[in-house]
């Protein structure tokens, strides 16, 4: 330990310190732009000078360890006058367009001249101009700003994993720009505003929208993945104006993903229900009162169980819904007698529905994370999936770790990670093939990856296999499961799960799944899991903030059941999709408009608070789903407050323990059809931004519908040009067409989660290509 | 009752009254101050705090650029902005509201203007038949620039020296 002096104070640091640290842990403030604890030092900004004794000139406080016996002086005359000179030097070319820069009022810059900066200029030259870049939709550049604090460049290339934005020019000639004009393509880039410590990066969608301080910060829990960031969601009167991520060492340490940041602003999309809508019985919708919609609701209700039976209701609930409201769903269905209650429309085999954990669990917190040596990811590409998640991942691999993906593409990952790609459709065989391997693993001489890989487990202490939510989409699932859990025994590993939605774990927990009640106690008579629903005859649905037609793996199928039942509920935010099939829907309160709680990945449970009013007559879904069941009369329904049904919700589920057994055992796995062989193969996930209604609605983060294919697949289907015409046995589309040699050879991936592919075949069908003409120019904008 | 003698003198000689008399026939001779307004008016200074005005520059483009300083020092809470990107690229209000009746004209709003846009001018006499009257958008505001400009200008280059 060392002993300095800070200001006359006395503090012991550890060797290694640097000034500025040690002089945070005494409290005294030394101004600073291009220090950030996250990032490396670059001393550049020369801010935090500050007055070392024997140092004949002032040193950086970011960049200078301590020493023993140091003595330093941070508001000496020294110290003041080097503070007051670097910001004469910094202001020289800094505009002072404080009244119209969105930073104004939340700027270090601004803060840092009141507090240290003489108030007198010697400059009265020309100042600088650069020319602003257009990175994107997401981020306004104003580039005169700069102070060339390199916080974005090093954000880039230490935590983004992409090296976009650099510096180039030197001394005034300096300019931080993309090298080539393009988009910044970052999943985090919009934490670099957030670091910008003047206004040069700014939010686009919020440009000129409020000022900092008039803002009120409500503390909200994103609801767009398992990882269950901590955001501040800043509201003007009935108006979310921006989500900033609030900090949670934990948690999401102190980023937010652009997905979390801007998908607000889907909130006020057109087809945002504000009024229950009645469906007429000429097909007609007209606005109508609460009273007349839940008198509906309950005729139709009623008259779906006294011609059809329960048996015929199924309910359908998003991933992304409450504990609230999912303890409250699963009672109201089966208080009505149903006991099809599902939430999970990402899933189309549920043959390992025996073997699934109490919740799907980490099993670690995510700080362990980031100190596993050898990390297996079960198809899981978390950088879209769990973009902070995937970050831990990043960190891992900084520490040295190592990161292996099995997947059925090759990923863009943002950071270095071994790569092992099924054929099309063989990614079980791939997993049987790694999991034969570990038999004879000391024997093989060949240096194969997969047998590599096997070589690597077994000599790993302990290795994590993490299974993606991807590998749960797939149309082989429990075998898949089945295979990782016979792998990370051959292997002596640990299983973690990466939960498919934000409240994945608490859906598990609320018993929203058709064969466990709340507190994962099994069912003696389990209901029909979501992906069954379509095909069973069902003549009811309550629909709690889905769209299956774009939500769910067979879109056309579950829109068509859809159109043939007889009464169809949907409690919904948006209307589009809504009313194509249903009969009433209900507005509901989305995003930032209802107050709640989340189990996130590892199991820690958040609540949140609505930030603000609910637009127009929609209600809070807790609200909704209570009102259903006092009008049903179904007994423990009676809950005023939202304090009440959490702490019933509590009691249900009980103390659930963050470090579960990844697997119960496993049923006997009825085979299920092949995939299919020699055919060309549909791949596809939810893209990042296609993910849940309301991230698709938010126009600055809408991505244009493209399919990929691998230039020798073209060339062998006959493709050429930028559009390809895609036909399977459920529908026809054209799309625009991108060669990618990412996807193997036998496929095509085409997202999921947009209205136009819900037509086609589910991923790991068939489907054929054919030449399309060109696009017309409105399909490809969107 | 002690009768003094002293004071039954000034009783019996009304002199208060004389004394008060001598007052208003002072004020009855001196010269008049009376200002016949509306036809007269009293001098104003050049900073004198009236009705507002929201002014332009000489090419036409409104001055306001929505920073909202005004509004955050507004001690009367009188001033709601709304604020967004013009098709132009520029930082401008869609909404500029003063509430009269909750102002105070106490010129703060014009002093924390970075660009001279929010002033207050010498009008003094407005007013409102129904409540609603008094809240002043930002069309009203411009109107008032646009009419009062030529005395504005006057009035702030008069000041200048002391700004």
């Amino acid at each position: 330990m060392l002993h300095i002096e800070i200001d006359g104070q006395q503090v012991e640091v550890a060797a290694g310190t640097t000034i500025m640290e040690a002089a945070e842990s005494l409290g005294i403030y030394i101004p600073f732009f291009c220090y950030h604890p996250k990032l490396s030092v670059a001393a550049n900004c020369r801010m935090c000078l500050v007055d070392v004794e024997k140092a004949p000139k002032p040193l950086p406080a970011c960049a200078t360890p301590v020493s023993d016996g140091m003595k330093i002086a941070t508001a000496s005359r020294k110290a003041k006058m080097a503070q007051q000179g670097v910001l004469e030097f910094l202001l020289i070319n800094h505009p002072l367009d404080c009244p119209i820069c969105d930073q104004g009022g939340e700027c270090p810059l601004q803060d840092i001249t009141m507090g240290f900066a003489n108030p007198h200029s010697h400059y009265n030259e020309e100042k600088r101009v650069v020319e602003d870049k257009d990175i994107g939709p997401l981020i306004t550049t104003e580039m005169t700003r700069c102070i060339q604090c390199t916080r974005c460049v090093r954000f880039g290339q230490e935590i983004g994993g992409i090296k976009e934005l650099g510096a180039t020019g030197r001394g005034e000639h300096m300019a931080i720009g993309t090298y080539v004009a393009k988009a910044v393509k970052s999943e985090l880039s919009g934490n670099m505003i957030d670091l910008c410590p003047v206004g040069a990066l700014t939010s686009k969608p919020f440009r000129y929208k409020a000022r900092s301080w008039e803002l009120k910060h409500t503390p909200g829990i994103c609801p767009h993945c398992s990882t269950g960031c901590n955001t501040d969601v800043q509201s003007l009167g009935k108006e979310v104006l921006r989500v900033l991520p609030r900090n949670n060492e934990a948690v999401n340490e102190q980023w937010i993903c652009d997905k979390g940041r801007y998908a607000y602003t889907g909130l006020n999309a057109p087809d945002r229900v504000t009024k229950p809508l009645l469906r007429d019985s000429q097909g007609k919708w007209t606005e109508v009162s609460w009273a007349e919609a839940l008198e509906a609701t309950l005729a139709g209700l009623e008259k779906v169980l006294a011609r059809h039976g329960a048996d015929k209701l199924a309910g359908l609930i998003s991933g992304q819904s409450s504990n609230e409201e999912l303890f409250l769903f699963q009672a109201l269905l089966r208080g009505l007698g149903s006991p099809h209650v599902d939430h999970r429309l990402h899933q189309q085999d549920f043959r390992a529905d025996a073997a699934m954990p109490l919740y799907p669990a980490l099993n670690m917190s995510l700080e362990e994370l980031e100190r596993e040596p050898l990390i297996v990811l079960c198809h899981g590409f978390t950088r879209h999936q769990q973009p902070l998640t995937n970050h831990r991942l990043h960190k891992a691999v900084l520490n040295g770790g190592k990161v292996v993906s099995i997947d059925s593409m090759r990923q863009d990952f943002n950071f270095p990670v071994t790569q092992m790609v099924a054929g099309a459709g063989e990614d079980l065989a791939l997993y049987q093939q790694l999991a034969g391997h570990f038999a004879h693993v000391h024997e093989e001489k060949q240096s194969d990856g997969l047998v590599d890989l096997a070589r690597e487990m077994a000599a790993a202490d302990n290795p994590l296999i993490l299974i993606g939510s991807a590998l749960l989409h797939h149309p082989q699932a429990a075998d898949l499961l089945a295979q990782v859990e016979s792998i990370a025994e051959l292997a002596g590993g640990r299983i973690g799960w990466l939960a498919d939605e934000s409240n994945s774990a608490g859906a598990w927990l609320s018993g929203c799944v058709p064969q466990r009640a709340p507190g994962g106690h099994l069912l003696a008579e389990p209901g029909l899991p979501a992906g069954a629903c379509w095909n069973a005859e069902m003549q009811g649905f309550i629909l709690f903030g889905v769209e299956p037609g774009v939500d769910s793996l067979a879109g056309a199928q579950a829109v068509q059941r859809l159109r043939d039942a007889e009464f169809v509920l949907s409690i919904s935010h948006f209307g589009n999709e809504a009313r194509q099939y249903a009969d009433v829907i209900l507005p509901m309160a989305a995003f930032a408009e209802g107050s709640g709680s989340y189990v996130n990945n590892e199991g820690r449970c958040q609540s949140f608070r609505a930030a603000v009013k609910l637009p127009g007559e929609a209600r809070p879904g807790w609200k909704i789903l209570r009102v259903l069941g006092d009008s049903l009369k179904l007994p423990d329904f009676q809950y005023n407050e939202l304090s009440e049904v959490s702490a019933a919700w509590h009691h249900a589920v009980g103390d659930y323990g963050m470090d579960i057994p990844p697997f119960h055992a496993f049923p006997a796995l009825e085979a299920v059809q092949p995939i299919p062989a020699g055919a060309l193969l549909r791949l596809g996930d939810w893209p990042i931004y296609q993910g849940d209604p309301l991230v698709r609605r938010a126009k600055p983060l809408s991505t244009p519908l493209v399919a990929r294919m691998h230039p020798d697949q073209a060339r062998q289907s006959g493709i050429q040009g930028e559009a390809v015409e895609v036909s399977s046995a459920s529908g026809k589309v054209t799309l625009a067409l991108d060669l990618d040699t990412h996807i193997p050879l036998g496929c095509i991936w085409i997202p999921l989660g947009y209205p136009e592919t819900s037509g086609l075949a589910a991923p790991y069908l068939p489907c054929s290509v054919a030449m399309a003409a060109l696009l017309p120019e409105t399909q490809r904008a969107s | 009752m002690q009768i003094r003698p002293k004071q039954w003198f000034k009783t019996f000689f009304l002199t208060e009254m004389l004394r008060g008399m001598q007052l208003t026939g002072r004020y009855f001779f001196a010269r008049k101050i009376t200002v016949q307004y509306p036809e007269e008016q009293t001098p104003q200074s050049p900073r004198f705090r009236g009705l507002h005005a929201l002014r332009r520059y000489e090419n036409g483009e409104e001055r306001c650029i929505a920073c909202k300083l005004c509004e955050a020092v507004c001690p009367a809470l009188a001033i709601t902005i709304e604020s967004e990107q013009r098709n132009d690229g520029t930082r401008r209000t869609t909404r500029y509201d003063i509430d009269l009746s909750k102002c105070i004209f106490c010129g703060l709003c014009e002093e924390s203007c970075p660009v001279d846009s929010i002033v207050e001018s010498r009008v003094l006499s407005y007013h409102g038949e129904i409540r609603g009257d008094l809240i002043y958008t930002k069309d009203m505001l411009l109107a008032n620039g646009d009419r009062l400009e030529a005395e504005l200008a006057a009035d702030r280059e008069a000041d200048r020296a002391y700004r």
